[in-house]
């Protein structure tokens, strides 16, 4: 079977006014993988992903060119809808966010902006959606107690749920696991590796242990190009970039 | 030695400044109390004034500052909310955006007898036709432009304080803007409006000179926003300042005994309700 792909990116540039801080990016991101972004901080990472859904939008000063089709579309067209893409490809953020409501409005949120109301499927949607964030069993019996009475590691689950309820194609991580310990970031690491059978991701992290257990494809970025894009084991063990292979080691970074 | 006197110097000080202004504060209100609480009765509260033996009680005053509260937040809040909504959420640096920050600044600080003659040519003069000269709808509009810029100011505030990190997960589920300022932005603070609108009412409340340009001094039951009314500040105004009649001065102190109750009555429950909203 082939393997297609969820974006494909051409000679994507970005600007944050007049500083270029993503430089000639050139990605192909399969469906269903896990996919890695590395590197140092401030190297463009989470720019790259936060353009994936348009989340760079809200910043007045970004301007773009290039190409990243998804569903046959560019989506950095003017004319995509914006709304409807940031439905397929949904985001879990560094820091976990509930909205200040209970765990049950937290996820029919989405579903209800999108104009759905039916009790019942909102009902279901719910259970499913904990179920599949692995957090089903411990909040069942408290659905509309406030979202922010959760543990960090549970809120980020919950952010995880709200994402999978909206029925997202793709699933983009911006360092999900930074600010939870390490028992609440295994949860996590354990989730990711469920989710891939449904779900492309796309994951940033600064820990390249992480990157390396849980993903299977890698991209290495450096001041705003990508030095290396390949499979994980591959790029950890053999990488064919001397910077790749500087980095990883831990001579700067 | 000479650092253990100055450290005892201003313990003394500090705490001498604290008690001057607890008690400067509590015998104003015992003072005005001890003087307006046995003139208040069931019937001084219900009943009607009289000009003819310059009695009676002050139930049309209350409703008349009754009807100007709720007029006034009526036209101010929904503006005051949508103009913070602009301020904060669409026009963050430009030219309009510093503009009406320019004149927020300028017109919290104006003087409220200015707003008043401002109003009383507007609305009362210019505009008599449609709002009936001296009303309860002159007095209401003056009002709401009196207390728009505090308004606005304090609902920005509040709306500054919610972090982007909250924006960004409602953009991230695919909600749209107005969806996100509506359903998350402001219901998060909730607390901080409602405190805003009750310390409003209580600037509506206690205003007398715009009210007295623009309100008129008419003391019979107003039937609608068009009709003149008395507010209690403006009945309190007339009863010190003509004084006539026996028992003026009793009247004065009690209808002053009647604003403080309800100013401290609003104050309250805006920490009451802004606590409850905050625990939720």
């Amino acid at each position: 079977m082939k393997i297609k792909n969820a974006f494909q990116v051409k000679n994507f540039n970005l600007y944050y006014g007049d500083f270029q801080a993503l430089k000639n990016i050139n990605l192909e991101i399969k469906e269903n993988k896990v996919t890695a972004l590395i590197g140092p901080s401030g190297c463009g990472k989470s720019t790259f992903l936060r353009t994936l859904n348009r989340m760079n939008d809200l910043i007045n000063s970004v301007k773009v060119d290039g190409e990243i089709i998804f569903q046959d579309e560019n989506i950095l067209s003017k004319e995509i809808d914006v709304i409807g893409l940031r439905t397929k490809v949904g985001m879990v953020f560094q820091k976990p966010n509930p909205f200040p409501m209970s765990i049950y409005e937290n996820i029919v949120y989405g579903p209800k902006c999108k104009g759905i109301k039916d009790k019942k499927y909102l009902d279901e949607l719910v259970k499913t959606s904990l179920k599949q964030a692995a957090l089903w069993e411990e909040v069942c019996d408290r659905l509309h107690k406030s979202a922010l009475s959760l543990s960090g590691g549970q809120q980020q689950r919950l952010c995880i749920a709200r994402t999978i309820a909206m029925k997202p194609e793709v699933i983009l991580m911006d360092e999900p696991t930074s600010a939870l310990d390490p028992i609440a970031t295994k949860k996590i690491e354990d989730l990711i590796e469920n989710l891939k059978q449904h779900f492309t991701i796309l994951i940033v992290t600064h820990s390249m242990q992480q990157a390396s257990r849980i993903s299977d494809e890698t991209a290495f970025f450096l001041l705003g190009e990508v030095i290396e894009f390949s499979k994980t084991l591959e790029l950890f063990s053999t990488p064919k970039c001397k910077k790749t292979e500087d980095y990883i080691t831990g001579r700067f970074g | 030695m000479n650092r253990k006197i100055k450290d005892g110097l201003q313990y003394v000080l500090i705490h001498s400044a604290a008690i001057i202004c607890v008690i400067t504060l509590f015998s104003i209100l015992f003072y005005i109390l001890k003087n307006g609480i046995d003139y208040i009765s069931l019937d001084f509260i219900f009943s009607t004034y009289s000009a003819t033996n310059h009695g009676g009680g002050i139930s049309t005053m209350i409703m008349g500052t009754i009807y100007m509260v709720i007029l006034t937040l009526v036209i101010a809040v929904p503006i005051s909310i949508l103009s913070a909504i602009y301020l904060n959420e669409y026009a963050t640096e430009n030219k309009v955006s510093a503009l009406l920050r320019f004149a927020i600044d300028g017109l919290v600080s104006v003087p409220s007898i200015v707003y008043g003659l401002f109003g009383f040519s507007l609305f009362v003069s210019t505009l008599n036709e449609y709002t009936g000269g001296y009303s309860i709808l002159s007095g209401s509009l003056t009002l709401s432009i009196m207390i728009l810029p505090i308004l606005i100011k304090t609902i920005e505030e509040a709306l500054i304080t919610i972090p982007n990190e909250l924006r960004e997960a409602s953009y991230g589920v695919g909600a749209s803007k107005v969806q996100t300022i509506f359903r998350i932005v402001l219901p998060s603070c909730m607390p901080s409006i409602v405190t805003a609108i009750i310390l409003g009412m209580g600037r509506i409340v206690s205003e007398s000179a715009p009210v007295l340009l623009t309100a008129g001094m008419v003391y019979r039951m107003p039937n609608s926003i068009f009709d003149s009314s008395r507010t209690l500040t403006t009945h309190l105004f007339q009863l010190v300042n003509e004084g006539i009649g026996e028992t003026a001065n009793q009247q004065a102190f009690a209808t002053a005994s009647v604003l403080i109750i309800i100013v401290v009555i609003l104050n309250v429950s805006a920490k009451m309700i802004a606590n409850k909203l905050i625990r939720k």
